[in-house]
């Protein structure tokens, strides 16, 4: 019941379309009114309009004709008395009336203002702009479109609604305009392309909802978002070149510049790819094949397949006009990778192979390397990658690689045999390794990528790339193609396989790709291979996969990829020029197995052979698919071509999963364009702009400072080196060990000095004064003289021996408090002195300039000045001794003076004691020995003072050094940080905000 | 000790999900025993197959016990949703081919994690396997399983199930097969396939054409096996016979029963099984002395 209310208020709908249709197109009241309002034509126009009167009655006549027709084919289908295909049958009957209709008024129209315009040239624009209604009532290929698509709905009532129809329409409407803006670079050529078109007005009249409001208002916004497109294009053209004029001054190497003119390029060519991809045997290859019209472009698994056969990334585009290319007018451009990069790869895979890690793998060592990758017997992955590399190895070593890049374009029935994956490969591998491929068959590793050129509908309606990927999950190598297709891509479309739900191999793929966080470009498509229930709990099951996965699945399209490429090939091979490879394929498939010579002959000359063999194909599928009743229509042989491929098509659902990816990646495109390849890039290149200034600005700045932090921890250093050398050699102001020296001198010399000097005073006695008379005063003068003169010379003579190094250097009190602290104190200062030449230039060619060491000490002894006095008193004695004896000496014998000077008691000894007894002299002598502690110690002061000297003498050099770089390095950081606030980052915020703004619009 | 070495062996039918592995076995067994699904993963217990007279499941919880059901497909899938994990279902069925050999339904590979267990417990379970591929080894799914199964040394027969209207003796399905073999050779996973050539041996069979040869299609979809096999061969209802030999089901049945009485459970197992028996014996004498 439900059902039939459906069935009633579609075909309502249809009908009240039908007739406002046919109204429209009778009356265009707007047109007349234009050219009545003008009073010197209007003489012409009364005459005319008679005309057009009664042409207007004619189709008035026939509308209410059609829609009598209509209303009685509507009413058998209330009740129940005409089936689906039959209604179908009389909408082809009317459309086809309605259209001959179209066009009889269409030439009466045209005639009336042809005249019109001979008579009347200085009017002509608006003859132009009436002739051109016309010409585009006549056209009416648009129109005819719509109605295609009402017929297409019709076909599927009860389940859509009026509404949903409508919306439909209005959705179609706006994508085809949609397609054609964003497929323009700018707005000149939008318009053109929207002329070219015809629509909006003619779209409008031809589903006749000129008039309804909702439509309009969606016109609008298509309008308004073409508008606003083309803006934002501009814009953001407009933000590139503003700074693009001032390249000069903010990159005049040109490092960043070159990013940014490619990115203003990519945004006028609005270039937009979508990678196709999937388990291998999955359907991508069919699906691509389809995409491009039906033809044989990427090799396919024939007859079930089973085994991998696309080796190489391939991309499709549409040939927009007549554009030609080295004389072919379809042709594949195939990209070769450059012998740096394969080396790159080749190395980079043996790497992983080297025990030792080795970093620097020169193509010198690669057939080595690769003789001794190939002895680990490598399993999985890194076989893989090993058996690609080694084959790469065998093409660049050839020598033949420069000569075979230079092929680079090929019909496109030409090139399958650099894409196709060789033939038994892993047998090869086992039997004879590299050596049992042919030259020919290992070329696809050494191919970047192959862009085929032609002309396929359905690539002109997705207007943009696509790319087919080797299938995931044969080997490590087809999935790294892939992931770098999908990385560049605008858009995923994952294939799943319709045989069964989606396994864990896909769940690990489609987590790869949401870890990437690509899953925003990607949608689904599951290629039906069972019927419709099968298909909705398989479809049932995999979104929610999907959806666990975190993927969204709105975007799930189902269709059947062989069925598809059949419809498309349909035309292909019922045209009588064929391609070679499209009929090697098929007889293939005829046969399964390898096609004789003749029979290949036989198809190639014959298209109904073609087709039928074809239908066999298509009969045999769908009956493994399920789908009973189109197997009975296509048992209908009479069906003409056309139709068949129709039906097939509808089956197939091709169109529908074309249109749903249209409306999937028109906004993409828009958000694709402007922000992926046009804001992103650019915020990417001005940012590392901005660090690159930001470095120079920071690298001059720091450069500076550096020296200036350099001169003060130089400085601090030595203060510290300085203080420190003060508290190591602190003990050397010590005067305490003067007096340990003196009483050690004593201690040594005592004896001997006071021995030495009563001797002395004996021999004087007796060679010289004895039996002689002298005056009292003279012998007091002489004695005192002789005797102090001895006693001094004698006693210093003893210091000096003392003090001489030899002496001095073995004295154990010397030893212990001076020379060996000394000698630890200077290591010490040694030590941290190379510390500190280390971590500072400054200190460089400063020396500690100390000895302590014999020669040294001998200067020190030499310098020994100053008298030692020996007090009166003392002499008084010896005075006393010689004028009370004086007149004796004579009388008295030899014997007497020995025992005099020997007794234990004599007068000299006793004055030597007194001496050392004196505070003072032992004061003196404390002094004298001090003199080399206080050497050792003014040295050290001396030496650093002189390090102090040299290292200010350095620190002058190389401040007169950076005097004149420092004055260029404020100048490079003032400009750097002047380029990067006044241009740099203004206009990476404008782009950016300008970003957030696209983003908000486009999602 | 003799009869433990006589006892039947268990072969157990892997490989990853919706690849026919149900199919195989109700073409093997001549009858539609095994659910099959429709591009979803249906069997989710290990299923062993014995010879019996009297169709019935015996469903043996993972403690011992058992209940018994009647075998039909509805009962089946409506004890289904109640078992419990590590439960397996023992199923008589009078089918010839079960005299010499049990044969086992496993859950297929790669959908999830927990069928993936049930259908490792097989490799412990079973004395042999087949192995069922549908285009040649998956890396990320066929090859981890095919590890684990040549790491239990026991034998394996490969078999490629040729989909739609692929005959068995095609180029490409030799081609395929050719390609399986020489890919388990390269991954040194060929120690113990059931070898026909050289190296490394992989039937392939179509099992639709089985299917019709022996009717043992599922009632609902036997029309459109049949449809299907009118199609290819070009006539109504061609030879039963002659399709059966095309499809490769019965060289693939013959292989398997040749294979069958040269394999038993391998013998690191028996004493193990003999004492697992005597101890059992014992504490039964034990609970009978006690009782006394």
């Amino acid at each position: 019941m439900e059902a039939q209310m459906a069935n009633t208020q579609m075909a309502e709908s249809i009908k009240v379309r039908f007739q406002e249709t046919l109204k429209k197109v009778a009356s265009d009241q707007a047109l007349l009114d234009k050219v009545k309002n003008r009073s010197t034509l209007e003489a012409l126009i009364t005459n005319n309009t008679r005309d057009l009167a009664k042409a207007g009655i004619a189709q008035n006549e026939l509308i209410s004709e059609l829609s009598t027709e209509l209303q009685d084919a509507l009413t058998l289908i209330k009740q129940g008395r005409m089936q689906t295909e039959e209604l179908i049958k009389t909408v082809d009957v009317l459309r086809e009336r309605f259209e001959k209709a179209v066009k009889g008024f269409a030439d009466k129209f045209k005639g009336v203002f042809a005249v019109f315009v001979e008579e009347h040239t200085r009017i002509e624009r608006v003859g132009e702009k009436a002739a051109n209604n016309a010409s585009r009532l006549d056209s009416g290929e648009s129109v005819r479109k719509c109605v295609l698509d009402i017929q297409e709905l019709a076909r599927k009532k009860g389940r859509i609604s009026p509404e949903k129809i409508f919306e439909d329409i209005v959705q179609f409407v706006r994508n085809r305009f949609l397609e054609t803006i964003l497929r323009n670079d700018d707005k000149r050529s939008i318009c053109q392309a929207v002329a070219d078109e015809n629509f909006p007005d003619v779209v409008l009249d031809g589903i006749g909802c000129k008039m309804d409001k909702a439509i309009e208002g969606e016109l609008d916004k298509i309008a308004d978002e073409l508008e606003r497109y083309v803006q934002y294009k501009s814009r953001l053209v407009k933000l590139i070149d503003e700074f693009l004029t001032k390249r000069d001054i903010v990159d005049p190497e040109g490092d960043f510049i070159g990013g940014l003119i490619d990115a203003r390029k990519k945004l006028n060519e609005s270039q937009f790819e979508i990678a196709l991809v999937g388990e291998f045997q999955g359907g991508k290859s069919t699906t691509f094949n389809m995409l491009c019209g039906g033809r044989e472009i990427s090799p396919r698994g024939l007859n079930g397949g089973g085994v991998k056969t696309s080796a190489a990334v391939i991309t499709a585009q549409n040939i927009d006009g007549n554009e030609t290319k080295e004389g072919l007018s379809e042709w594949a451009e195939v990209t070769w990778l450059k012998e740096e990069e394969i080396k790159r790869r080749i190395a980079d895979v043996l790497k992983g192979f080297s025990d030792n890690g080795e970093q620097n793998i020169t193509p010198d060592d690669f057939d080595d390397l690769i003789a001794s990758a190939w002895e680990k017997s490598p399993k999985g992955d890194s076989r893989d990658r090993l058996r690609i590399a080694t084959l790469q190895w065998r093409i660049v070593s050839s020598g033949k690689y420069g000569e075979l890049t230079q092929r680079c374009v090929l019909p496109i029935d030409q090139f399958q045999h650099l894409v196709r994956f060789p033939e038994s490969w892993e047998r090869k591998w086992l039997e004879g390794g590299n050596a049992s491929f042919s030259f020919e068959e290992t070329l696809f590793s050494c191919l970047d990528q192959v862009l085929v050129r032609l002309h396929s509908p359905y690539l002109a309606r997705l207007g943009c790339r696509v790319t087919d990927c080797p299938g995931l999950f044969v080997s490590q190598w087809d999935t790294e193609r892939a992931e770098e297709v999908m990385g560049r891509s605008h858009a995923i479309w994952y294939l799943l396989g319709g045989d069964k739900q989606v396994g864990q191999g896909d769940e690990r793929a489609l987590t790869r790709i949401h870890d990437n966080q690509w899953d925003e470009k990607c949608f689904f498509s599951i290629n039906c291979k069972k019927n419709e229930k099968a298909m909705q709990s398989i479809l049932d099951t995999d979104k929610a996969s999907l959806q666990n996965l975190g993927f969204c699945t709105d975007q799930v399209y189902l269709y059947n990829a062989f069925l598809s490429f059949r419809a498309a090939q349909i035309d292909v091979l019922s045209n009588v020029s064929v391609c070679k490879r499209d009929v090697e394929c098929l007889a293939v498939e005829e046969c399964e197995d390898e096609p004789s010579a003749e029979r290949i002959a036989e198809l190639t000359a014959d298209a109904s052979l073609r087709l039928d063999a074809l239908m066999d194909i298509i009969t045999s599928q769908i009956h493994s698919v399920g789908m009973k009743s189109l197997a009975k229509e296509l048992s209908i042989r009479e069906l003409p071509v056309e139709e068949l491929a129709k039906r097939v098509r509808a089956a197939s659902r091709s169109d529908h999963i074309v249109s749903e990816i249209v409306k999937f990646i028109t906004r993409r495109r828009a958000r694709s364009i402007l922000v992926d390849q046009g804001t992103r890039k650019c915020t990417t290149i001005l940012h590392a702009l901005q660090e690159e200034l930001q470095r120079q600005e920071n690298d001059a700045k720091q450069a500076l400072e550096e020296a200036q932090r350099e001169v003060e921890n130089a400085k601090a250093d030595f203060e510290d080196f300085k203080n420190m050398a003060k508290k190591e050699f602190a003990f050397l102001d010590i005067t305490a060990l003067d007096e340990a020296l003196t009483t050690s001198f004593f201690s040594e010399y005592s004896t001997e000095i006071r021995k030495t000097i009563i001797a002395r005073a004996k021999e004087i006695c007796i060679k010289e004064w004895h039996g002689k008379y002298y005056d009292a005063d003279d012998v007091n003068y002489e004695a005192e003289r002789r005797i102090k003169d001895e006693f001094i010379a004698l006693i210093r003579s003893k210091l000096n021996v003392f003090v001489g190094y030899e002496r001095l250097g073995k004295n154990p009190e010397f030893k212990k408090f001076i020379l060996e602290p000394a000698e630890a104190a200077l290591s010490v200062m040694r030590e941290r002195w190379k510390r500190l030449q280390k971590t500072n230039q400054l200190f460089e060619g400063v020396e500690i300039k100390v000895e302590i060491d014999e020669t040294e000490s001998e200067t020190f002894s030499s310098n020994l000045t100053g008298t030692i006095d020996v007090p009166w008193y003392s002499w008084e004695l010896i005075k006393d001794f010689f004028t009370l004896g004086i007149r004796r000496i004579w009388q008295i014998p030899d014997d007497r003076i020995i025992e005099f000077f020997d007794s234990p008691d004599n007068p000299i000894g006793r004055a030597y004691d007194q001496f050392k007894g004196n505070d003072d002299n032992r004061a003196k002598i404390c002094k004298y020995l001090g003199n080399p502690r206080r050497q050792y110690a003014q040295r050290i002061k001396d030496a650093l003072v002189s390090m102090g000297h040299e290292l200010h003498q350095n620190i002058e050099r190389k401040q007169r050094r950076q005097k004149s770089k420092s004055d260029d390095r404020l100048a490079v950081a003032k400009r750097a940080n002047e380029i990067r606030t006044t241009i740099v980052a203004p206009s990476q915020r404008e782009i950016e905000s300008f970003e957030n703004e696209v983003r908000n619009i486009y999602g | 000790m003799a009869n433990v070495k006589n006892r039947k062996p268990t072969l157990a039918i892997v490989g990853q999900y919706q690849n026919g592995k149900s199919t195989l076995l109700n073409c093997l067994l001549g009858g539609c025993y095994a659910i099959q699904g429709g591009g979803l993963a249906t069997t989710r217990y290990n299923a062993t197959y014995i010879f019996g007279e009297i169709p019935e499941i015996r469903i043996i919880s993972s403690n011992g016990r058992f209940t018994t059901t009647d075998l039909s497909a509805d009962s089946l899938l409506r004890t289904i949703g109640e078992l419990a994990d590590g439960t397996r279902l023992s199923i008589s069925a009078y089918s010839p081919f079960l005299i010499d050999l049990n044969i086992m339904d496993s859950p297929g590979w790669g959908v999830k994690d927990d069928d993936n267990k049930s259908a490792e417990t097989a490799l412990v379970d079973a004395d042999g396997f087949i192995y069922v591929f549908t285009k040649t080894i998956n890396k990320e799914v066929d090859l981890p399983f095919l590890k684990k199964i040549v790491e239990t040394g026991k034998p394996l027969f490969l078999v490629l199930n040729c989909l739609d209207k692929r005959p068995p003796s095609s180029s490409t399905a030799k081609k395929i097969s050719e390609d399986i073999a020489a890919r388990m050779l390269s991954e040194g996973l060929h120690g113990n396939c059931h070898s026909i050539l050289k190296g490394v041996g992989v039937y392939p069979v179509n099992l639709i054409w089985a299917e019709y040869a022996l009717r043992c299609a599922p009632a609902t979809e036997q029309d459109a096996v049949d449809g299907q096999v009118a199609v290819y061969f070009k006539e109504k209802n061609p030879d039963r016979g002659k399709v059966l030999v095309a499809s490769g089901v019965s060289a693939l049945r013959t292989a398997i029963l040749d294979a069958a009485k040269t394999f038993a459970r391998i013998p690191p197992y028996a004493p193990v099984h003999f004492l697992d028996r005597a101890l059992s014996l014992l504490e039964g004498e034990i609970r009978a002395i006690m009782k006394g």
